[in-house]
């Protein structure tokens, strides 16, 4: 094949890679464009059978695929034809080994027998006779080596160097596409006073006009574009369109403008009023033998390359047609230099076509089509079939060095296929027309079944309602889906990309695949990264006629965004590494880092884990931190709890209705642990309440519940109980907390005080809450305890939290004290016997934790009915226990399952919730839950299993509360 | 992303609510029996068509609010507050 630039000025030249290999190109080429002025034809292995493949297109519909760039950067699977070309791009073949030319997979070429559809399904059921229905061994095995060699471009496994942005915009009207129908659509709506966003996928504004040999119109066009401040993208897909209008754009920069550190996409949600979807129209294929060897093309390809490009993609071309859009092409060609021959599939052509070509000497045969293309790494010579009375026939051979084809055009109409009626078949226009669809969403020309430019100018004048209902126009086009003869030796391809062809498509009917979405997932067709754009509707029709229906009957399967593909980091955007997600931070973040705090991650919180002592191990750090507390006095950040203001008259009964336990009997100054269920009767929450006087009072939450519970009570109060007078306000952020807890703890607090008596046991009882001033800031302070020991929390407007915790630290190394995180805390809160998140799963109810006592008889609360649910209440449900290993060098984790000796397998009668080494015990202790609880039967052998962890040991059921079972500690 | 009009804060994208649920449901009294309790959590209509749920303004004014939706087009038809005491307030003022 003899292809070559037009004008052959050395003006905008850009070197790039092509395998390593330096050529040159010129501003404003594709990559597909560039690599046949370089006499590139054929550019990829196809996916299955490593054949020969060259470019199909100019566009999205292309079948070649090339990886870009190396290492890091790699690219895998890009469309050639829709890459623009940089200076120093790098692109690479894919899909061949150990080179394009000298393919070791082309081998599967010819064992495509064994490859046909359903190859994969057939093999998961095992080989016959051996293995048929028995299991898949054969498959296991051959599985590594056809990956290797069946597949795509191979992504870099290291982290995307690239950065991707994201935008968010709201816009009157959002015209997609800028070809002919787009831009007027765009001039018109932007004069008559809207504000207008004209997006277009390609690095230059003009969509069919760059095909054009006369850019004068679009030169025009582009000054009024910029006139009437119509805002423009180009390099932007909209690639979805999605509820109330949300349509997602995708907007590459200019890849010659990116250097490191820059953004290279940018996701753009914009937000229309209206939206113009002027997204054009795909000119088909057909199949017939061959036809995918590097050298056919589209004939729109052919004409892109010629006028936008200035290549001719051939000397002596073939065109094979079913309608009238080639014919001007083929004129253009001609008068390139090309010698043309044009098959036309019907009878006879109108005057217009006729009189076109009369005076050049293209040579025309109606009534043929091409029956098969010869040739071994490009098309040489094409075998065609001719109808004579009514029936087909092989015809003459013809040589040649190109094939270009039409055979009709597909709207492109998948953009609004979520939001309309399935597309309807156009018998006369040979394609699906939008579906009926949202009103708001508008098809304006060829999108819209309007085939010449200047009907598509006209229909862009969305303004003028009389055009709005523009009726799609009468297209002289003869159906045309395949070679009209059978044709068994050489592959028929219907989809390029994925290597399916005709053969496929009836080894699918045969096996009763034969509704659309079956036959797209047995045969895969159409599901490569074109999304079938060129072949899904000859597999209709293949499959329509071998069903004897009309493809209307077969139906199309459903379009789902994205319509190109979309890099994975543009999605992303900016959610990702330290912007994954947002992190609170407790006010007393900065100082816990300087005290050496190993943070942990809880929710979004950061929350200091533990304070290792130079490079101590967390078990390490966290015993000797429950050690100093329950000696001398420890303090932990508490700051995660949620803290709600509760405040109004109201408030009481408020409390007793969310509660297990009753509210308004608490006094003034007092604090009590409270339980709030849900509607069907399960925990969905504990924490204490601090009256702070008559008609306020401060709930505090756990940390993973914080946000659940303050929207639940949000609601229960605007929704179910409107006529309560209650407000509540989330306090978390502006109070910090710390506890401090220990037998020392009070003279802490005593040091801290303005008056030591104001903390003495009697002023501060257990429970106890007030104000204190330490320093000149006011704090709240209550005598509460997670612990076990003696303990306070003190909370701390969050302003002076740094300060103050400094003071409170200060004090408390007098006394030998520490500072202790997370994991101390949930150490001796185990030790303890105090239910936490892993206990409260939202399965467990009051019973099954052993607080029934705490239930108010007096009252009703949310939850109290349904929590007498008859399962619920059943003897022998598990019930909270603390855990001992016999052997107390033994180790065990939470998640570990609970057995008798009896039966050591199947469904267990209980599980770990909670474990951890106990310093205070000298052993590993843990909480879970058990059938029957502590009732079970003193001799009966327990034994806990964790197969994840290859643990099996004999364990003890004993009371929860482990250590200090009288709470003599709370009172010291 | 569906758009819903706030009447407090005007129109958002959903991924500033939070779904809530069934908003038909009448929830009984504290001490109602156990059945009307039953069937108030438990039975739920999967509507194709109209639906009112709740759903509240989480990342805004907090307020929860009533919303007719069409389960098959996501359109949404009338967006209310739930607190019947504060729509009587609003059409007071209105």
């Amino acid at each position: 094949m003899t292809i070559q630039r037009v004008n052959k000025d050395n003006k905008n030249a850009i070197s790039f890679y092509w395998n390593g290999k330096l050529l040159k190109g010129k501003k404003g080429d594709t990559l597909s464009a560039a690599l046949l002025a370089n006499n590139k034809l054929f550019i990829a292995r196809s996916f299955k059978y490593h054949r020969p493949r060259g470019i199909t297109s100019s566009g999205v519909e292309e079948g070649a695929l090339v990886t870009l760039g190396k290492n890091a950067s790699t690219e895998p699977n890009v469309n050639p034809s829709t890459t623009e070309l940089y200076n120093n791009l790098e692109a690479f073949s894919q899909n061949a080994w150990p080179s394009l030319y000298f393919d070791f997979g082309y081998i599967l070429n010819f064992l495509s027998k064994f490859f046909a559809a359903g190859f994969y399904y057939k093999m998961f059921i095992g080989i016959p006779p051996f293995e048929w229905g028995k299991g898949t061994s054969a498959w296991m095995f051959f599985e590594k080596y056809i990956r290797k060699i069946a597949g795509f471009g191979k992504a870099s496994r290291q982290k995307d160097p690239s950065d991707y942005d994201n935008l968010n915009s709201f816009i009157d009207i959002l015209v997609i596409g800028s070809g002919p129908s787009g831009i007027n659509a765009a001039l018109s709506a932007s004069k008559a006073g809207f504000d207008v966003m004209l997006v277009e996928q390609d690095f230059e504004l003009g969509g069919n006009y760059l095909n054009h040999q006369n850019k004068h119109k679009l030169n025009l066009l582009k000054e009024q574009l910029l006139k009437y401040h119509v805002k423009l993208k180009t390099r932007t897909t909209a690639f979805g369109i999605y509820d109330d209008k949300c349509v997602a754009l995708v907007e590459k920069f200019d890849p010659s403008q990116i250097s490191k550190n820059k953004i290279r996409q940018r996701l753009h949600i914009c937000r229309a009023k209206k939206i113009i979807l002027a997204t054009g129209a795909i000119e088909r294929t057909y199949a017939f033998g061959n036809n995918d060897l590097p050298g056919i093309m589209t004939v729109n390809a052919g004409k892109s390359y010629l006028n936008r490009y200035k290549i001719l993609v051939g000397k002596k071309i073939i065109i094979s047609t079913n309608n009238d859009s080639v014919y001007e092409t083929a004129l253009e060609l001609n008068n390139a230099g090309a010698n043309v021959v044009i098959l036309d599939a019907r009878a006879q052509l109108s005057n217009s076509q006729n009189n076109l070509i009369k005076n050049s000497n293209i040579r025309l045969l109606l009534n043929t089509v091409v029956h098969r293309a010869l040739g071994k790494k490009c098309v040489k010579l094409v075998e065609t079939a001719k109808e004579k009375n009514s029936k087909w026939q092989k015809s003459i051979r013809i040589n040649c060095d190109c094939l270009l084809i039409s055979a009709g055009w597909s709207p492109v109409i998948h953009l609004a296929a979520p939001h309309s009626e399935k597309p309807v078949w156009s018998h006369e226009q040979a394609c699906f027309l939008p579906g009926k669809n949202n009103q708001d969403i508008i098809f304006v020309g060829s999108a819209a079944g309007i085939w010449n430019t200047l009907n598509c100018e006209k229909s862009g004048n969305i303004v003028n309602e009389n055009k709005l209902n523009q009726k799609s126009e009468k297209n002289s086009v003869l159906p045309l889906f395949q070679t009209p003869i059978n044709n068994n030796k050489s592959k028929n391809f219907v989809d390029f990309q994925h290597d399916v062809t005709i053969s496929d498509i009836k080894l699918a009917h045969q096996e009763g695949f034969t509704s659309v979405e079956h036959l797209k997932r047995y045969t895969t067709l159409g599901m490569a990264s074109d999304q079938g754009k060129n072949g899904n509707i000859i597999g209709l029709a293949i499959m329509g006629s071998a069903l004897n229906k009309e493809i209307n009957e077969v139906g199309t399967s459903k379009f789902r965004p994205p319509y190109t593909p979309v890099t994975i980091g543009a999605l992303a955007s900016r959610n990702k590494d330290e912007g994954f997600k947002l992190m609170r931070r407790t006010p007393f973040h900065e100082w816990n880092k300087t005290k050496n705090c190993v943070m942990i991650e809880t929710g979004l919180w950061q929350r200091p884990w533990f304070y290792p002592f130079e490079s101590q191990k967390l078990e390490d750090a966290s015993c000797n931190e429950v050690k100093i507390t329950r000696k001398n006095v420890g303090i932990c950040d508490v700051s995660t709890l949620g803290k709600i203001m509760l405040q109004g008259p109201d408030a009481s009964i408020f409390l007793d209705n969310i509660y297990i336990n009753s509210f308004s009997k608490l006094s003034v100054g007092k604090a009590r642990y409270g339980i709030m269920l849900r509607d069907d009767g399960f925990i969905l929450d504990d924490g204490t309440v601090w009256r702070i006087s008559e008609d306020c009072y401060l709930i505090t939450t756990t940390t993973n519940q914080a946000g659940i519970v303050m929207s639940w009570l949000e609601e229960l109060s605007q929704v179910r109980w409107p006529d309560l007078q209650i407000h509540l306000t989330s306090v978390t952020d502006q109070w910090a907390g710390c506890a401090i807890a220990g037998p020392k703890s009070r003279k802490v607090i005593e040091q801290l005080a303005i008056n030591k008596e104001e903390v003495s046991d009697e002023n501060l009882p257990f429970m106890g809450v007030k104000k204190l001033k330490i320093e000149t800031i006011e704090c709240l302070i209550a005598r509460i305890s997670f612990s076990g020991e003696l303990a306070y929390e003190v909370y701390i407007p969050s302003d002076f939290a740094n300060s103050l915790i400094e003071k409170i630290w200060e004090e408390a190394s007098n006394f030998n004290g520490c500072l202790y995180g997370s994991e101390a805390l949930g150490t001796m809160r185990i030790e303890k016997g105090h239910v936490g998140g892993s206990e409260l799963d939202g399965r467990v109810t009051v019973d099954d934790i052993q607080l029934n006592k705490m239930i108010s008889k007096k009252k009703s609360f949310i939850g109290n009915t349904l929590r007498l649910r008859e399962g619920l209440i059943k003897p022998g449900r598990p019930r909270l226990v603390g855990i001992f290993p016999i052997d107390k060098n033994s180790k065990f984790k939470s998640g570990g399952l609970l057995y008798t000796s009896e039966k050591i397998s199947g469904y267990p009668i209980g599980w770990v919730t909670s474990a951890t080494y106990s310093p205070m015990m000298g052993h590993y202790i843990g909480l879970g839950f058990i059938e029957n609880g502590l009732d079970r039967s003193i001799n009966e052998e327990i034994i806990l299993i964790d197969k994840l962890k290859s643990i099996k040991i004999p364990v003890d059921i004993v009371s929860p509360q482990m250590y200090d079972p009288e709470g003599k500690k709370l009172n010291v | 992303m569906i758009i819903i009009k706030c009447p407090f804060c005007g129109s958002r994208g959903h991924n500033e609510f939070k779904y809530g649920g069934d908003g038909s449901i009448k929830y009984p009294d504290l001490h109602d029996p156990i059945t009307d309790w039953h069937d108030a959590v438990f039975q739920r209509k999967n509507i194709a068509g109209i639906q009112t749920e709740t759903w509240q303004h989480i990342h805004g004014c907090r307020m929860w609010l009533l919303v007719d939706r069409d389960t098959l087009t996501h359109k949404i038809i009338s967006v209310r507050p739930a607190n019947p005491n504060i729509i009587n307030i609003l059409e007071k003022n209105s």
